[in-house]
């Protein structure tokens, strides 16, 4: 049983359907949720207590980050628990794979998966100082910096991170004068396509000067869907990232 | 030269610089030169596409505010009422909010504007229904808490129920305000419309020097009730309205301008409208200034700024009105 | 400017505020309206302001119906003075006298120094009549109760209407500026004024008034000189009081002795 949208995503991959007793209600219906498919149709949950002492599992996934006061009465009432954490380099991400596949049984498919993405960037040159820079650009201006998964995967593809360029954290933000002053030589653009404009933080996607400016630069759509759980889907990011560094190659770049 | 006319080419001299400084101020460091067409396409960029609708955005957004303040003042006769502080601009929130995240503005942009003025115009019209004409303070402010805490609640609850995973924690947005990233996309879309409201707010005047006297006096003195009602109202819906529509709710700036500005026009409250108008634009501006200039990673919210000023100016007004009119 | 009343009915809610009134006030007439508290005074002045539309009857202003009129021809012939008038803002003397001058538009220059000669001088008078020209720059707030009803009265006179209608323009005021205001509202009133005050003050109304109207719930008791309405048989019925009617240095004298 899951409790997290994260802890979702790796049970889909990594479980047998019979091994699932219950999902959070976001993987089959979230935006920000890439397994809806494989989601369709399993049993869901809210996310509380309560939910968990119906089921009675065997196992509840929670994630790092999950409610404490959840958590710490899941272990008061004796359930096994499995802390899901947002892997911060594409070595973790396999390592977690391997992890929960060996807890949930099936520890070929773990050893499948990771192996898939530890080859990933297999074919590109690691970045040195002098491949070009990528910014990373999402809804409010939201970008990954050193420390996190996607940053991994832009140096192992052989460019550089505009947000470690600019000392900024895992999570952190870029304000638009920044991108435009320091003009990269490509975008990564994070939002979620079809859903563009209809909140605040999407409409800095739709802003004029970033629109002028992404119109010039080979631009990469990769939605945070396919990165910020660290299952799989980063197979997809890898590919789209390895496509952008051909094109830049193509234009000549180092 | 009038005193009158002196403070008025102060304020203006004051909003100009101001305006200036700002397209100065940002994240990335720019040289004067850019202003006269030199340095790199992204520096133009920066200045034309970033800091000038921001700033723009500012000089209009705090006019509107400063004179819907003067207005709802002289109106009210009650040197409290503010549009922040009565709830209009929540209100306001409230009707951007809804057209934004239901997808309305999405299919024609004049929704949003149109969205916080209705908004508005229910906030101001229930105000005034609630604490309308010589009432107490104590009657109008806790009014606009019932308003403020209302709206508030259903913003909240509008931007949870939004399918998208973004949209509730946007409510710091709607709640105390930016100019970040804002296009000339939101300045043409506010700009008429507060300029219409300000307008009707302009033609207020003279209603408001006769309501210094009280209600009946005013309407001996040939003054309508009924169409000054409608200009004040909905020249507050529309300035604010489509103000708050574009930059979310920046508060007490209503509040704080007309009031330092009264004892320099002689308390006359048609004299007070133009400028209030000009001190409201330029409080704006200096606070946007500021929240850039400081050395923080994440810039601040604007209302976060002006309400570390415009909240204790409040209490002090608070304590000092009611002991003159307990 | 005369002004006629014929068969007037008022109700606020349920209750009836005046009843059946007939009145015919011809130009230059300085009348007193009297009555205990409640007769419907000032009800009855506000009807005539064309602030409290009657429920019945008609009022005509220079046989013209009042509610005919447009709004702002009617805020140049009626200066109406509102019970316990004051200024919401600490404003200029000679400002708050200077909004007298609205229905003529003029007044909404910024600054009352630049409004026409016309204007300028209908404030001056105003402030001169009313004794406050020492005053003109002082802010209202500073000013002491009494000064303030002055500052109210002058900018009623400011308007130059040819009609007068002051809500007790008198309370609050000194021995000594309460007869100036009659003398003055006297004045205005040979000057062809018609003027309308709300008194309390019997001995003033019998000196000054040429006609006293009086009320008691709603309806007009009496209509006549100040002689034929003030005599003690009318104030025992009316007011409910023992009443002295005299006088001393030939002047009238009302001294109320006790209640019945």
């Amino acid at each position: 049983m899951s409790l997290n949208l994260c802890a979702d995503v790796l049970l889909l991959h990594l479980a047998r359907p019979e091994q699932i007793a219950s999902l959070t209600f976001l993987a089959a219906t979230s935006p920000l949720s890439p397994v809806h498919d494989l989601a369709a149709g399993l049993p869901i949950n809210h996310g509380s207590a309560e939910e968990v002492i119906a089921l009675q599992p065997d196992l509840v996934l929670v994630h790092r980050y999950s409610n404490t006061h959840l958590v710490n009465a899941l272990e008061d009432l004796g359930f096994r628990l499995w802390e899901v954490e947002s892997p911060d380099s594409l070595e973790s991400a396999a390592a977690q794979m391997e992890a929960l596949a060996l807890v949930l049984g099936n520890p070929e498919r773990g050893k499948q998966l990771a192996g898939q993405l530890r080859q990933l960037p297999a074919g590109s040159e690691p970045a040195s100082n002098t491949s070009p820079v990528v910014a990373v650009y999402g809804p409010n201006g939201m970008t990954t910096g050193a420390g996190s998964l996607l940053h991994d995967l832009i140096q192992r593809t052989g460019l550089r991170n505009f947000a470690s360029q600019q000392q900024l954290p895992a999570t952190g933000r870029i304000p638009l004068e920044t991108l435009l002053m320091h003009p990269p030589r490509a975008l990564v653009l994070s939002g979620e396509k079809q859903q563009q404009g209809s909140t605040l933080a999407e409409q800095t996607l739709q802003h004029p000067a970033l629109r002028q400016m992404a119109g010039t630069l080979p631009t990469a759509h990769i939605p945070g869907r396919y990165w910020s759980c660290g299952g799989p889907e980063i197979l997809e990011a890898g590919q789209r990232l390895r496509q952008l560094r051909t094109q830049l190659t193509a234009e000549g770049a180092p | 030269m009038t005193a009158r006319h002196w403070l008025l080419s102060g304020l203006l001299f004051t909003v100009g610089t101001l305006f200036l400084l700002s397209l100065m101020s940002g994240r990335a460091e720019l040289t004067w030169s850019v202003l006269f067409g030199n340095g790199q396409a992204n520096a133009q960029l920066i200045l034309w596409e970033l800091r000038l609708p921001r700033s723009l955005l500012a000089v209009i957004v705090g006019a509107a505010l400063g004179m819907s303040g003067a207005v709802l003042q002289g109106f009210m006769r009650n040197p409290l009422a503010d549009a922040g502080l009565i709830g209009v601009s929540a209100g306001a929130a409230l009707g951007a909010v809804l057209t934004l995240y239901s997808g309305l503005a999405a299919l024609f942009a004049l929704a949003l504007p149109l969205g916080g003025l209705s908004g508005a115009a229910l906030a101001v019209t229930l105000v005034y229904l609630l604490a309308g004409r010589d009432s107490s303070i104590l009657t109008l402010i806790l009014a606009g808490v019932a308003i403020n805490s209302f709206a508030a609640a259903l913003t909240s609850l509008a931007l949870n129920m939004a399918p998208n995973p973004y949209a509730a924690l946007e409510i710091v947005f709607w709640l105390l305000g930016s100019l970040a990233e804002r296009s000339m996309e939101h300045v043409s879309l506010a700009a008429p419309l507060i300029l219409a409201g300000m307008a009707m707010l302009m033609a207020t005047g003279r209603g408001l020097d006769a309501l210094s006297l009280g209600e009946d006096t005013a309407r001996s003195l040939g003054i309508s009730m009924p169409l000054l009602r409608l200009l004040v109202l909905g020249g507050t819906a529309l300035s604010v309205g489509a103000a708050v529509a574009v930059t979310g709710s920046v508060g007490f700036i209503g509040l704080v301008v007309p009031h330092l500005l009264r004892p320099l026009i002689g308390y006359r409250p048609s004299q007070l409208l133009l400028p209030s108008a000009l001190g409201g634009a330029a409080l704006l501006l200096a606070a946007d200034i500021a929240i850039r200039r400081m050395p923080t990673d994440v810039e601040l919210k604007l209302g976060v700024l002006t309400a570390l000023i415009g909240a204790p100016f409040f209490l002090y007004l608070l304590i000092r009105t009611r002991r003159q009119h307990p | 400017m005369n002004i006629g009343i014929h068969n007037l009915h008022l109700r606020l809610g349920d209750r009836p505020v005046l009843s059946d009134i007939d009145l015919q006030l011809d130009a230059g007439e300085f009348v007193g309206l009297l009555g205990p508290n409640g007769a419907g005074k000032s009800s009855l002045l506000r009807c005539m302001a064309g602030l409290l539309p009657p429920d019945n009857g008609h009022i005509h202003l220079d046989d013209r119906p009042l509610n005919a009129l447009p709004r702002m021809q009617r805020a140049r012939q009626i200066a109406y003075l509102e019970q316990d008038a004051d200024c919401h803002w600490p404003m200029m003397v000679e400002d708050v006298v200077a909004l007298g001058r609205l229905p003529y538009r003029l007044a909404t220059r910024r600054n009352w120094t630049e409004l026409d000669p016309v204007c300028r001088q209908h404030i001056d008078t105003a402030l001169e009549e009313s004794d406050l020209v020492a005053l003109r720059r002082r802010r209202v707030d500073g000013l002491s109760g009494g000064e303030r009803r002055r500052v109210m009265l002058a900018r009623t006179l400011a308007t130059g209407s040819r009609l007068l209608l002051a809500d007790e323009p008198a309370a609050g005021l000194d021995p000594a500026h309460q007869l100036q205001l009659m003398q003055l509202l006297a004045a205005k009133a040979d000057e062809g004024m018609t003027v309308v005050v709300v008194l309390h003050d019997l001995a003033l109304a019998a000196r000054y008034c040429r006609r006293i109207v009086l009320l008691a719930g709603g309806r007009k008791v009496a209509d006549g000189s100040p002689g034929e309405v003030l005599n003690p048989e009318q104030l025992s019925r009316t007011y409910g009081i023992r009443a002295y009617v005299g006088e001393t240095e030939g002047l009238p004298v009302i001294l109320p002795l006790d209640r019945i």
